[in-house]
C-alpha cells in the first residue's frame, strides 16, 4: 500500500475479518481431514478384528507346577493335576499351538520350544478328541529352517499335527486396545481361523533387552513387519501382547532354563537344569513363576507389572493355589 | 483510542501503542505457533507402525535378512567340511534379523557387520557347526562383546590371546572379529572341525597386533584374570557411562568383588564423572556420609544393603562396585587406586 494512503477503521477491520474467515476456514478443513490414525492399510484393506477370547469360561485360574527331566511325562502329570487335558480341550476342538520357533538353532541349546513337549501335547490333544491340532510361530530367522532344525516340525507332523509356516498373506494389520505399539501392525492372523482352542508353549530364556523371555513375550511371534523396532521399549510390547491374547492354556518349559546370554544362548554352559514345567491359564501368573527360575523376582520384569495393569491376569501367582507334582 | 495508521509522510513520530490490528496480528501469529506446537507434540508421539507403512513394508513378514545368497563360503573350508546353507549377510539395520534381542549388546559396541554359514561334515551333515563372523570394528570392541558374553568355566584356547571352548562351541577374538562357531551336537569331529576352522581363519587374515592396556591396571592380588570385561555403554545402568572395565576379585571367606575402571579425556573429566555417578547414585537412595573418603576425593555411598566406592585418579574413573562388605570395598579401591597411581599421567 502506498505509504501516504490512510486506511480506515472499518476497511481495516473488513480485511482482518476476511483474513480471519480464510484463517478459521483453513483450520477447519485441516481438522475435518485430520487422520489421527496415520497412514495405513486401514484405508486400503480391512483390519483384522481383535483375537478371540480362547479361554474356557467358567473354568476359573488354574496353574500346576510340574518337577522332572522328562518334558513329556512332567507334562502329563502336571496336566492331570489340573483336570487333565480334557479339561481344556474337548472332543471336535481345533487346536492351534504357538511355539517358540524364533531360531534356526538345535534343541539342545533351549532356545526355542522343545520338539518333545510339542509332540507330547499334540498327541494329548487328538487323544482328547481334539479335530485337528496346528503348529505355527512367525520366527525370526528363516522359518522353514527354524522349524526343521529346532526338531518341531518333525516333532509336530509325526503325532500328528499340521505346521504352519508363515506366508505374507497370513498378516492382516490389528490394532489392539489402548495400544501404544500395536497399531496398524500386521498379525499372524490366518492361522487362527477357525481355532477353538489357542495354547501357547514356550522356554525359559534370559533376555537381553527384556530380562527374560517366557509366554508372554512368545506371543512376539505373531507380530509381523519390522518388528524390531519394539526392541526400543520391549516392555510395554510384550504387556501388550499379552493384553492382545487371551490363549487357552501356556506351558512355560524350565525344565532347561537358559540363564544367559539369551535370547539365543549358543553354549550349553549358558543353561542350567532346572526341572520344572509350569502350565496355568493365567500367562501373568505363569510367568512371573517363571522369573524365579531365573533367580528374578516378578517385580525385576516390568512387563510383568504391565501385563497386569492390562488386565491379562495376576503376579500374584501364589493366590492361584498352584499344584505341585513330581515326576 | 487513536488510530494506529498514519501516512509516512506525517511529520509527527509514529504513535507505538497497540492496537486492534496489532493485537489481531499477535493473535493470528499466537494460532500458528500453537499449530506449531500441535505438530511438534504429534510427531513426538509418532507410531512407529506408520514408518513401516510408509516404507511400504506393512505385511512383510521376512526382514532385510534376507540378503541375495553368496555362493562362496565366509571362511576357508578345512578337510572334509563343505557349506550347508548360504552364506547370510547382516548390517546394524538388520542384526536383529538374526540374533534378535542380543543385537543391542553389539550395537552398543560398535557392530558392523555379521557374516554366518552353516557348514556340514561333508560325510555327515547332520553333524553342523554355524560361524558367525561379527565385525567389531576394532580389537577393543571385539574384546568388548567377547568379554560380555564369556562362559564362566570354559577351557582356554592358545590359537588366539582371548578364546576358548565351551561344550559344543568355540568363542574367539581376532583383530576386530569377534568370532562364534555354535556346533549342532557335542561330536568330537565337530570339535576338531571347529579347530581348524578357527585356525584357518587366523591364518588367512592377518591383523595388527593390538593390546587392552586396561587389563593391565587391575591389582593382581586376589583378580580372577579371565573376569575381565569391557561394557562398552551405560554401565551400571547409567546414561553416558561407556567404556568401563570391571573385574572380580576373590576375597578370603568366599566373598568376591567387583572392581571397575574407565580411561577418561582427562582428568577434569574422570573427577566430573565420578561425581555425576554419585549424583546418580545419591537419587536412587544412596547415601554418603561425609568421613568416607576411601581417596582423596572419593566416596562410599551405601546402597540397598551394598556399598560402592568411587573416586577418580588422573585420568581414571575407578571404584568398586556393589560390594556387599564395606571395609574389603575400601582397602581394594586403594589398591586399586595405588595400581592407577602407577600409570604416567596419572598421579
Amino acid at each position: 500500500m502506498p505509504a501516504d494512503e490512510a486506511l480506515s477503521r472499518r476497511e481495516f477491520l473488513g480485511r482482518a475479518a476476511k483474513a480471519g474467515a480464510c484463517l478459521a476456514a483453513a483450520g477447519a478443513i485441516a481438522y475435518a481431514t485430520h487422520d489421527p490414525e496415520g497412514p495405513g492399510p486401514a484405508a486400503a484393506e480391512p483390519q483384522a478384528a481383535a483375537l478371540p477370547d480362547f479361554s474356557i469360561p467358567g473354568l476359573g485360574k488354574k496353574m500346576g507346577i510340574g518337577h522332572g527331566s522328562d518334558r513329556a511325562r512332567t507334562l502329563q502329570l502336571t496336566l492331570q493335576a489340573l483336570g487333565g487335558i480334557e479339561a481344556f480341550v474337548r472332543k471336535g476342538d481345533r487346536v492351534l499351538l504357538k511355539v517358540n520357533a524364533a531360531f534356526a538353532s538345535p534343541p539342545m541349546l533351549s532356545a526355542t520350544t522343545h520338539p518333545d513337549l510339542v509332540a507330547e501335547l499334540t498327541r494329548l490333544c487328538l487323544k482328547a478328541g481334539a479335530a485337528s491340532v496346528a503348529v505355527t510361530d512367525n520366527p525370526i530367522n528363516d522359518p522353514a529352517s527354524c522349524f526343521a532344525l529346532t526338531g518341531i516340525a518333525q516333532a509336530a507332523r509325526s503325532a500328528g499335527a499340521d505346521v504352519i509356516l508363515p506366508e505374507e498373506r497370513f498378516f492382516k494389520p490389528m490394532t489392539v486396545k489402548g495400544a501404544q505399539l500395536i497399531r496398524n501392525w500386521p498379525v499372524l492372523t490366518a492361522p487362527l481361523a477357525g481355532v477353538t482352542k489357542l495354547i501357547g508353549i514356550a522356554p525359559v530364556k534370559d533376555h537381553h533387552r527384556s530380562g527374560a523371555s517366557m509366554v508372554m513375550k512368545n506371543w512376539y511371534g505373531l507380530l509381523g513387519g519390522r518388528r524390531n523396532i519394539f526392541h526400543q521399549d520391549i516392555q510395554t510390547i510384550i504387556a501388550e501382547l499379552a493384553g492382545m491374547v487371551t490363549p487357552t492354556l501356556v506351558v512355560l518349559d524350565g525344565t532347561t532354563t537358559m540363564i544367559a546370554n539369551g535370547p539365543t544362548g549358543g553354549s550349553l554352559a549358558d543353561l542350567k537344569e532346572t526341572r520344572t514345567l509350569i502350565v496355568g491359564t493365567d500367562q501373568v501368573a505363569v510367568d512371573a513363576f517363571g522369573a524365579t527360575l531365573l533367580g528374578k523376582a516378578a517385580a525385576d520384569l516390568p512387563f510383568i507389572a504391565k501385563a497386569e495393569a492390562r488386565g491379562a491376569g495376576t503376579a500374584d501367582y501364589r493366590s492361584l493355589s498352584p499344584v505341585e507334582v513330581s515326576a | 483510542m487513536s488510530p494506529i495508521i498514519r501516512p509516512a509522510s506525517a511529520a509527527r513520530p509514529i504513535e507505538r501503542r497497540p492496537g486492534p490490528q496489532t493485537l489481531i496480528a499477535a493473535a493470528v501469529l499466537a494460532c500458528l505457533l500453537a499449530i506449531a506446537a500441535g505438530l511438534v507434540w504429534t510427531q513426538s508421539r509418532f507410531n512407529p507402525a506408520v514408518v513401516n507403512f510408509l516404507q511400504g513394508e506393512a505385511a512383510r513378514v521376512r526382514g532385510p535378512a534376507a540378503a541375495p545368497a553368496a555362493a562362496e563360503p565366509i571362511l576357508p573350508l578345512s578337510e572334509g567340511m563343505s557349506a550347508l546353507t548360504p552364506a547370510e549377510h547382516f548390517d546394524r539395520e538388520t542384526l536383529s534379523d538374526k540374533i534378535d534381542g542380543k543385537a543391542e549388546l553389539y550395537l552398543s559396541a560398535g557392530f558392523l557387520r555379521l557374516d554366518c554359514q552353516r557348514l556340514a561334515l561333508a560325510a555327515q551333515p547332520e553333524l553342523w557347526v554355524e560361524v558367525f563372523l561379527y565385525d567389531m570394528g576394532s580389537f577393543e570392541n571385539a574384546y568388548a562383546v567377547f568379554s560380555a558374553q564369556r562362559r564362566a568355566d570354559a577351557a582356554m584356547l592358545d590359537f588366539a590371546e582371548f578364546a576358548y571352548r565351551a561344550e559344543n562351541a568355540l568363542f574367539f577374538v581376532h583383530g576386530p572379529f569377534y568370532v562364534e562357531m555354535i556346533a549342532s551336537g557335542t561330536d568330537e569331529r565337530l570339535r576338531a572341525s571347529m579347530d581348524a576352522l578357527a585356525r584357518a581363519f587366523i591364518l588367512g587374515r592377518p591383523v595388527a597386533q593390538a593390546a587392552i592396556a586396561e587389563r593391565g591396571l587391575f591389582p593382581k592380588t586376589g583378580l580372577v584374570e579371565t573376569s575381565i570385561s569391557l561394557i562398552p555403554a551405560d554401565a551400571f545402568g547409567v546414561a553416558g557411562l561407556d567404556r568401563v572395565f570391571t573385574a572380580t576379585y576373590r576375597k578370603p571367606a568366599g566373598a568376591e568383588l567387583t572392581a571397575f575402571l574407565s580411561r577418561r579425556s582427562g582428568p577434569q573429566e574422570a573427577a566430573a564423572l565420578a561425581g555425576a555417578y554419585v549424583d546418580f547414585l545419591k537419587t536412587y537412595g544412596g547415601e554418603v556420609k561425609v568421613s568416607d573418603e576411601p581417596v582423596p576425593g572419593g566416596a562410599v555411598v551405601a546402597i540397598l544393603d551394598m556399598f560402592e566406592v568411587v573416586f577418580s585418579q588422573g585420568p581414571f574413573l575407578a571404584g568398586i562396585h556393589e560390594a556387599p562388605d564395606r571395609d574389603q570395598a575400601v582397602t581394594l579401591a586403594k589398591e586399586l587406586a595405588a595400581k592407577l597411581e602407577e600409570v604416567p599421567g596419572a598421579r
